[in-house]
């Protein structure tokens, strides 16, 4: 059986080690891989490996090195075989123009990033459950 | 620009008094020596004609002020400009520190929730509480991140006004404050037929949420806390009012503080950050409105406004 992931492009250490855990302890058949840099994710999104094993969703970070979030947004809509990965656009900033562009270039939701760890472990899979229902 | 000679003052004579009647005496004869006087009158609001060089220097006079005053102008336009830039600048700086301080905070909340869940056996008591500070710590500071933000969000937003019920406002805010589980003690009166008020519901709801919140906090220690939402005519105009038997304060000395960032008048003991009534304030004044407030130290508080 092929593994279920999720990708996360992030580049904050401790919100990566914090998403783990909580995938960890609420969602454990679900693993998390993660990219912290935008050039780095392009590449892996025209890898085979991508190909082969896509995500079961993906978050994106909008303020990331190199590449942003929202660029990368742009790719994966690029590709019809992608088209279907729900992708959740993580930010900081509550910016109105972010987020409609967000949603323009094909985002399936926005969250600012929560304030604790605790909206963070309810938000998380909370989200996920939402798309896999949603996908079926 | 005007320019004007001084007035030249010219005492005319005449032989005699143009406008005088003709004198007469006893046997209607004229008289000459009496019709005949010497007249002399002063000629007013004449002067010298202009000469040619006089009008050269005042052309040139003229120009030189206008440069001078065109320069003050420039100046005072780019002054204006840096100022609006510095202020915009603050505004970014405000809302993107706020931001960014988001970031450690939610690592040492999600740390030290991690040592709280799985390591909390290994603390001793000091140890125990000491995490559970941080983690209190963090969430103090979240909140005033929030206020802060808001802050900086109502300072930059456009009005955009409508008529609507202040009452259904109140109301709701009630409800979403928790008002029933939160301070059940609290009697809560809203006048009947609250008049509408034509405004910006998202920041007057922001208002009634913070003089709400400071009426119900500041009056929770009392036997019978009351709180009274109203409206009321002063010099033809209508204000509506959130009153409290709260603790109160000293008006003639911290009506000003009140309002100022992070200026707060009672410690600890009170939650709070210091940004609700500036937020109140800016807003009632984005309103071209009047924010009024009473106040009597162990009695209670009133604060009044009145929108545009």
């Amino acid at each position: 059986m092929k593994s279920r992931y999720v990708l996360a492009v992030e580049d904050n250490e401790d919100d990566i080690t914090l998403m783990k855990r909580i995938f960890q302890k609420q969602m454990p058949d679900y693993t998390i891989r993660y990219i912290s840099d935008g050039e780095e994710a392009l590449d892996y999104l025209k890898s085979k490996q991508f190909k082969e094993e896509l995500p079961r969703l993906i978050l994106l970070d909008i303020k990331i090195p190199k590449v942003n979030g929202l660029e990368l947004l742009r790719s994966i809509r690029k590709y019809e075989e992608y088209k279907s990965i729900p992708v959740v656009m993580l930010s900081s900033s509550d910016r109105d123009d972010e987020i409609q562009l967000s949603y323009h270039l094909g985002a399936n939701s926005y969250i600012e990033k929560p304030k604790s760890f605790t909206e963070l472990s309810k938000a998380l899979p909370a989200m996920i459950d939402y798309w896999i229902v949603y996908n079926r | 620009m005007l320019w004007f000679k001084p007035e030249k003052l010219e005492t005319v004579t005449w032989a005699g008094n143009p406008e005088k009647p003709v004198a007469l005496d006893y046997n209607q004869r004229l008289s000459p020596r009496k019709s005949f006087e010497k007249w002399s009158v002063l000629q007013h609001a004449q002067a010298e004609p202009w000469e040619d060089y006089e009008l050269a220097a005042a052309k040139a006079l003229k120009q030189d002020i206008s440069e001078i005053i065109l320069e003050k102008y420039e100046e005072v336009k780019s002054l204006n400009n840096r100022l609006q830039i510095a202020y915009e600048d603050l505004e970014t700086f405000s809302y993107s520190v706020a931001h960014d301080l988001r970031a450690p905070l939610r690592g040492i909340d999600g740390f030290a929730q991690i040592i709280k869940e799985d390591y909390y056996d290994a603390l001793d008591d000091f140890g125990k509480s000491s995490v559970q500070t941080i983690i209190y710590s963090a969430d103090r500071m979240n909140r005033l991140i929030d206020d802060i933000l808001e802050f900086s969000r109502v300072s930059k937003a456009d009005l955009s006004r409508s008529r609507f019920s202040l009452e259904t406002v109140t109301r709701d805010t009630l409800k979403f404050l928790n008002v029933a589980q939160e301070y059940p003690k609290t009697e809560i009166r809203i006048q009947d037929s609250l008049p509408e008020v034509y405004g910006d519901q998202n920041m007057i709801t922001q208002v009634m949420q913070n003089l709400l919140t400071n009426a119900l906090k500041y009056s929770a220690h009392k036997d019978q806390p009351l709180l009274e939402v109203g409206s009321e005519k002063i010099k033809g105009k209508t204000y509506f009012y959130i009153q409290d038997n709260g603790i109160g304060f000293d008006k003639k000395r911290h009506q000003k503080r009140i309002f100022k960032l992070f200026s707060r008048l009672v410690g600890k003991e009170y939650e709070g950050s210091g940004v609700g009534l500036t937020i109140v304030k800016r807003i009632i004044k984005k309103h071209n409105g009047k924010l009024k407030v009473r106040s009597t130290p162990g009695q209670g508080s009133t604060f009044l406004f009145t929108l545009e």
